[in-house]
């Protein structure tokens, strides 16, 4: 890390003050008397946020989330104008108070020491930014939108207002408009929209489950909403503790808080689906009426039929086929069976995504294993799948213009980028707007994306820090914050009722120490594009929308019962603003409508040379995908299954690992057919002896003091040759060789910094059975120690020792 | 002790394991609410890197049958801290209230501290903490930014604490169960830690702590830790092993 | 009196005995070792002036507050001349140390163009430092209510007025005043204001240094404007504000003492 700016306001410390006197008596006198300050860090307001006028209060304001994708309200703790701290928002259902660890990071972002601080702008695509007015700017940004060629959008998936509004804006100026994120799980949202018969997600019960299969769906690590993790609390402390059962082939965060890991080869999960639904069918526990729907909407007579494997369904076949020990899919069954013979028939959950979602049969796969909940009745009801109603409305009119608010997050899929970036390469392309998304690393084929983006007339990006993808554009303008702006989102999923979403400002810009001048220079991304529109949203601001979103529902009958109670629609608003968003509980989804189970590729084989490995991309918990990266929260806290930071590494298991003659930090060259990457080695005893797996993220060139340079793009190694069945990248399909280099590196890691607290020697964290108690598991545990040290002679030695007493 | 008697309130926490996904937002929740300098790569390269409360992760036995176990290890603020008296200058130091936190003023850096602490989660600061200026706007005022040369340690957020109180005395009310938490606790996903009065018999942590599954770290070595932990519990576990017997 | 004189014009009997070695003829003893004593003598007295000088400093610092040199200035100016007389004091600013009307920091008289003198607008301190009942710190307001009155308040030719006007009203110059710092604690402590002020206005015994005019609400308590001087002396007769009290350990340890309140480490040192 390069050294950080002397931030000491003060000549000197206490310290350094009494070290200067050599410690004694005279210099602690001295230091006593005249209250040498420390490094003064209480700075006075910059500010005037109206409360502190009026309450003179450090107070908790709700805002929205930039890092979560699925519209999380935080609140935020404001000093004096300046924030202090993100929790989550107490009040808004889906983030029940609680956070993740990579939304504390946001705080880093906004006061981040290399954020963008005024427009740069560029003439020719090899000179140098040079910084230009905010005036300038947007006379530039005008002329460019009035190009005739073709002109694209490109930002990260999002929905409601923010999509009607770039929607509108796109059909003025003639925009295509694009969306892109790296390791996705659209093709689950879309299997799931399907299944159920909904126009948005639907949301799990978790909490009132009670037993969870989860195909892959990381509802733990990097997927969903935080309160799916508070749910899985309440999962494990309810009076009969939830079970869960999480199949996939690499072990994420919720693999590791399953109560049961089934490690199932890459693309075959879809068998163990099937065998499920053939188990629950033969053993005659389930209920007749919901087989035959599942059969119904599946259009099939007998699960067979699905099956386009050479495997059978029983237990034993399956196993084989997906390299799980049978014994355990046995049990796995017994467990289902039993749970289906109790009265709770509505309790087991099927949920699936995150790695299904990379298979090239990804459709299919999620299809089933979400159809399996209506084997189970698990369909809308309490403990089960939870639908979603329609919103309040799905468009509004504002001075005229019909904004659209779809309840669904828009997504781009792999094909429709392939001809997008054809399009760039021909030269055609005037104009490409991007915001939020760092493409050039997420999209593979660097070297061809950098070409073909370069090729683009001008490019514009807004963003608040500079990436890869940013310093590539002509003109760059800087992004408020959500923390800075104002915000509205529908999010998804929703938690089975009708919910709005809003955020407001509630910083202003920070301003250097000594007051004179503001750090950062930033505009809202969305009132930058509605002061170019010319229809009736000219000179209309975002805030003016929210407030007429506002008022429609304040007027709409959705307001009665709801979450606030205004007398007027100014106080409405207040009270949106104050909780961050807007629900009714009492607009529940009456059920699925036009429901289809469509299967046509149950099992999917990722084919794989002998001495070659799966390659298995992952998010790791702490940094996503990536973007948060350049904080050095996000950098500084450990990857909680690896314990790494500050870098990026490739998971192979131990003992393959140590027959290859690998050792941790060894160098290993990984070879795609698409390219290679060099990257520490980490050995890893829950990775299979058949695959290896690397975060997604690093290794990016130009991303602030903290994160430039920092470990390899994985994304350069993804085999792009198959696209799934939703056109999408199957991120699990690529298989890789690897090789170890001479190179070895000390990996930054937070393992092995400190010693076990072990329970007992070989027993560092305490486990007891369902019925014992922690003294009985001491016990156990200290007998087990015991057995293991000194093998069968135990009992011998016990004895004979009695004996000689 | 005549002194912890009388006061109302002795704080203590109770973590229940089996609800620990090990996501680390009470690390980074912790790191906000408490100036805790930025962890450098070196800083963890050299085993110095600052987290008063840490997510450790073990691995238990092998591929296919192989489990992650998470533990947040913090603080446990011990009756019988072995820290205390070691200190030549008192700066370890038992408020009445029952925590075991540091007097920054006092500490001359012997670190005999943090050799006698069994846990592991005393820090010393090797390097003055700096921040970029921009950075420095986030930093808490309600918490000091410790110096070179000082140990520094959980303090289960004494300033939540002092502000949770001092509110309840103005407005005359109790401190009600629940009402203070520290940036941990309050970040925690699924509620696995709870923080609260062991003083007042229907609190949660005095639940907790009595439940068959809690214990305590180290417990021979009679710390009297303040820091409950429940058991993780394995579903699985072979029926022959319950009750201990073999 | 006679020694006291001699004591002060040592340094010229010292010079006189300089110029006397190097005039004399005697060539037995070198230059040096004659010049050895003298030289001796003035090293002496200037280590004893520094020793004294440093004594000085500590003393007072001990006692109170430092000797305003080397940086430990009680009373820093600060980027605007807010004079807290005019806008804190009540009735006619006289200074009641001398008797005369307070003389602003441009050295000006605070008499009115008709001669008498200028009276203060007797504004309560919350009205500006509005978190101090709620809050670890008093806080400073921003600008914006600064000028929500010096929008007309006060003449254009004033250009500390105007200076305030620029931070405050125009888009283009707008920023927040860096005021200096009067008030500090030590490294690693923490006050918090809410509790002092919720205390003292309940319990007016306790207050010191009690400031005129001195009154109790009819239910026993007084309002907060009448507390601040306890730790603050009368600020309201501070052209430029300084630090009255010395703010030491000691003090706030014996009125945390004489009031039962808290003495632990951890109430302020977190």
């Amino acid at each position: 890390m390069p050294p950080l700016d002397n931030a000491k306001n003060n000549n000197i410390s206490r310290r350094k003050f009494l070290g200067l006197l050599g410690g004694s008596a005279l210099g602690a006198v001295i230091f006593e008397a005249c209250g040498v300050p420390e490094q003064e860090y209480i700075i006075q307001s910059p500010v005037d946020m109206p409360e502190d006028y009026v309450k003179g209060e450090d107070n908790w304001y709700a805002t929205t989330s930039d890092t979560s994708e699925h519209g999380e309200s935080i609140i935020v703790r404001i000093m004096q104008g300046r924030a202090k701290k993100i929790e989550g928002n107490p009040d808004f259902p889906n983030t029940l108070g609680k956070h993740k660890a990579v939304t504390e990071t946001e705080i880093q972002t906004l006061y981040h020491p290399d954020r963008i601080s005024g427009p740069l702008y560029r003439k020719t695509s090899s000179g140098n930014h040079r910084p230009i007015s905010w005036n300038e700017a947007e006379s530039i940004l005008n002329n460019s939108l009035s190009l005739n060629g073709n002109k694209s959008i490109i930002t990260k998936s999002i929905r409601g207002m923010n999509k009607g509004i770039i929607d509108e804006f796109s059909k003025e100026k003639g925009l295509k408009h694009l969306t892109l994120s790296s390791l996705h799980d659209y093709s689950m949202y879309e299997s799931a929209k399907e299944v159920f018969g909904t126009n948005s997600l639907p949301y799990f019960d978790i909490k009132n489950s009670d037993l969870i299969v989860s195909f892959g769906l990381d509802f733990l690590g990097t997927w969903g909403p935080v309160e799916y993790e508070n749910q899985f609390g309440k999962f494990r402390s309810k009076e009969h503790r939830g079970y869960m059962v999480q199949i996939e082939p690499r072990m994420s965060l919720t693999a590791a808080g399953a109560d049961s890991w089934l490690c199932s080869n890459p693309g075959r999960e879809g068998l163990i689906a099937l065998m499920v639904a053939d188990q629950i069918i033969k053993s005659g526990k389930g209920d007749l009426g919901n087989i035959n729907k599942f059969k119904e909407l599946a259009g099939i007579s007998d699960i067979n039929d699905l099956n386009n494997s050479s495997a059978n369904l029983d237990p034993k076949s399956v196993g084989a086929a997906t390299g799980i020990d049978y014994h355990k899919l046995e049990k796995f069954v017994e467990k289902l069976i039993s749970h289906l013979e109790s009265n709770d028939k509505g309790k087991i959950i099927f949920l699936a995504g995150g790695a299904t979602s990379g298979y090239p049969n990804s459709k299919s796969i999620n299809s089933l294993v979400f159809g399996l909940n209506y084997l189970t009745g698990s369909v809308n009801s309490k403990g089960g799948i939870v639908l979603n109603p329609d919103n309040v409305f799905d468009s509004i009119e504002v001075n005229g213009v019909k904004l659209n608010l779809p309840v669904s997050s828009s997504w781009s899929s792999m094909n429709y980028w392939d001809e997008e970036i054809q399009n760039w390469k021909s030269g055609k392309q005037d104009l490409i707007i991007v915001r939020g998304v760092d493409l050039i690393n997420e999209i593979p084929g660097k070297s061809e994306i950098t070409e073909a983006f370069n090729n683009s007339k001008i490019s514009i990006g807004f963003g608040s820090i500079l990436n890869d993808t940013l310093e590539r554009c002509d003109l760059i303008l800087p992004d408020n914050t959500s923390m800075q702006s104002w915000g509205s989102d529908i999010p998804e999923p929703r938690t089975g009722y009708q919910l709005f979403a809003f955020g407001q400002p509630v910083v202003s810009s920070p301003y250097t120490k000594d007051g004179s001048n503001k750090l950062y220079d930033s505009k809202s991304f969305f009132n930058v594009l509605l002061s170019q529109m010319e229809n009736g949203l000219s000179g209309v601001k975002y805030m003016d929308i929210c407030k007429e979103l506002a008022n429609k529902i304040y007027e709409s009958d959705s307001y009665n019962n709801s979450s606030i109670v205004a007398s007027n629609a100014d106080d409405f608003f207040k009270g949106i603003m104050a909780r961050g968003g807007w629900w009714n509980v009492n607009k529940k989804s009456s059920g699925p409508k036009n429901p289809k189970i469509n299967i046509t590729n149950v099992v999917s084989d990722v084919k794989r040379n002998d001495n070659d490995f799966y390659l298995i991309p992952f998010k790791s918990h702490v940094f996503g995908d990536g973007n948060s990266l350049a904080n050095p929260w996000a950098q500084g806290a450990p990857d909680p299954l690896t314990s790494i930071t500050w870098d990026s590494w490739v998971e192979i298991n131990t003992k393959t690992a140590q027959g290859l003659k690998i050792k941790p930090g060894d160098i290993l060259k990984v070879t795609s057919n698409s390219g290679y990457i060099e990257l520490p080695a980490y050995l890893h005893p829950a990775v299979p002896s058949n695959s290896i797996s690397i975060p997604i993220g690093l290794g990016k060139q130009n991303f602030t003091r903290y994160a430039s340079g920092r470990g390899s793009n994985i994304v350069e190694l993804i085999d792009t040759s198959k696209l799934n069945e939703d056109g999408n990248i199957s991120w699990n399909s690529t298989t890789v060789s690897i090789e170890k280099t001479k190179n070895k590196k000390k990996v930054s890691k937070f393992e092995g910094t400190v010693p076990a607290i072990a329970v007992e020697p070989g027993v560092p964290i305490l486990t007891v059975g369902p019925e014992e108690s922690a003294e009985e598991g001491f016990h156990r545990a200290h007998e087990e120690h015991l057995d293991h040290t000194f093998g069968d002679h135990w009992e011998d030695k016990k004895h004979n020792e009695e004996k000689g007493h | 002790m005549v002194a912890e008697k009388q006061s109302k309130f002795k704080w203590g926490m109770a973590i229940d394991i089996d609800k620990c996904t090990g996501c680390q937002a009470c690390v980074l929740a912790c790191q906000a609410e408490n100036n805790i300098p930025i962890n450098t790569e070196d800083n963890f390269k050299d085993a110095r890197g600052i987290e008063w409360i840490r997510v450790e992760r073990y691995w238990e036995g092998e591929f296919p049958d192989v489990k992650a176990k998470f533990i947040p290890i913090l603080c446990m603020h011990c009756d019988n801290a072995p820290c205390e008296p070691v200190c030549p200058v008192y700066a370890s130091y038992h408020t009445v209230e029952g925590l075991n936190v540091q007097v920054y003023n006092r500490c001359v850096g012997t670190r005999y501290c943090a050799n006698g602490c069994p846990y592991l989660v005393r820090f010393f600061n090797y390097w003055e903490p700096e921040w970029p200026e921009s950075l420095q706007n986030q930093l808490n005022p309600d918490v000091t930014v410790r110096s070179r040369g000082i140990m520094e340690k959980c303090t289960m957020c004494i300033q939540r604490i002092r502000r949770g109180t001092r509110k309840a005395k103005r407005d005359n009310n109790e401190v009600m169960d629940g009402d203070i938490s520290p940036a941990c606790v309050q970040a925690c996903p699924t509620e696995a830690m709870v923080f609260g009065n062991q003083k007042d018999p229907n609190s949660k942590i005095n639940k907790m702590k009595n439940d068959k599954r809690s214990y305590t770290l180290l417990d021979h070595l009679k710390t009297n830790s303040n820091v409950w932990y429940l058991a993780k519990i394995d579903e699985d576990m072979d029926s022959h092993h319950e009750g201990g017997s073999h | 009196m006679k020694k006291l004189l001699d004591i002060l014009y040592a340094p010229l009997y010292l010079a006189a005995w300089i110029v006397e070695i190097i005039r004399e003829k005697d060539k037995t003893t070198p230059t040096w070792l004659k010049l050895l004593a003298p030289v001796l003598a003035i090293g002496g007295l200037g280590i004893f002036a520094v020793l004294s000088f440093i004594q000085a400093f500590v003393m007072t610092a001990w006692l109170g507050n430092p000797m305003p040199v080397l940086g430990f200035d009680q009373s820093p100016e600060q980027p605007i001349s807010f004079p807290h007389t005019i806008h804190a004091g009540v009735g006619p600013l006289i200074d009641s140390n001398t008797g005369n009307p307070y003389v602003s920091i441009s050295g000006e008289s605070r008499i009115n163009d008709d001669g008498t003198t200028m009276e203060g607008l007797g504004m309560d301190c919350t009205y500006c430092h509005k978190q101090v009942s709620e809050e670890a710190w008093a806080g400073v307001p921003p600008v914006e209510l600064c000028v929500s009155c010096h929008r007309v308040i006060g003449e254009q030719s004033n250009t500390q007025l105007q200076t305030l006007r620029n931070y405050g009203l125009y888009e283009e110059t707008k920023s927040p005043i860096n005021w200096e710092r009067v008030h500090r604690m030590p490294d690693h402590v923490r006050f918090v204001h809410a509790p002092h002020i919720w205390y003292l206005t309940e319990n007016p015994e306790a207050i010191q240094n009690k400031p005129v005019g001195f009154e109790t609400l009819s239910d026993g308590t007084v309002a907060i404007s009448q507390v601040c001087s306890t730790c603050h002396g009368n600020v309201a007769g501070m052209e430029q504000v300084w630090q009255d009290q010395p703010l030491k350990m000691g003090q706030c340890v014996a009125c945390h003492r004489a009031n039962e309140a808290s003495v632990g480490c951890e109430t302020c040192h977190h």
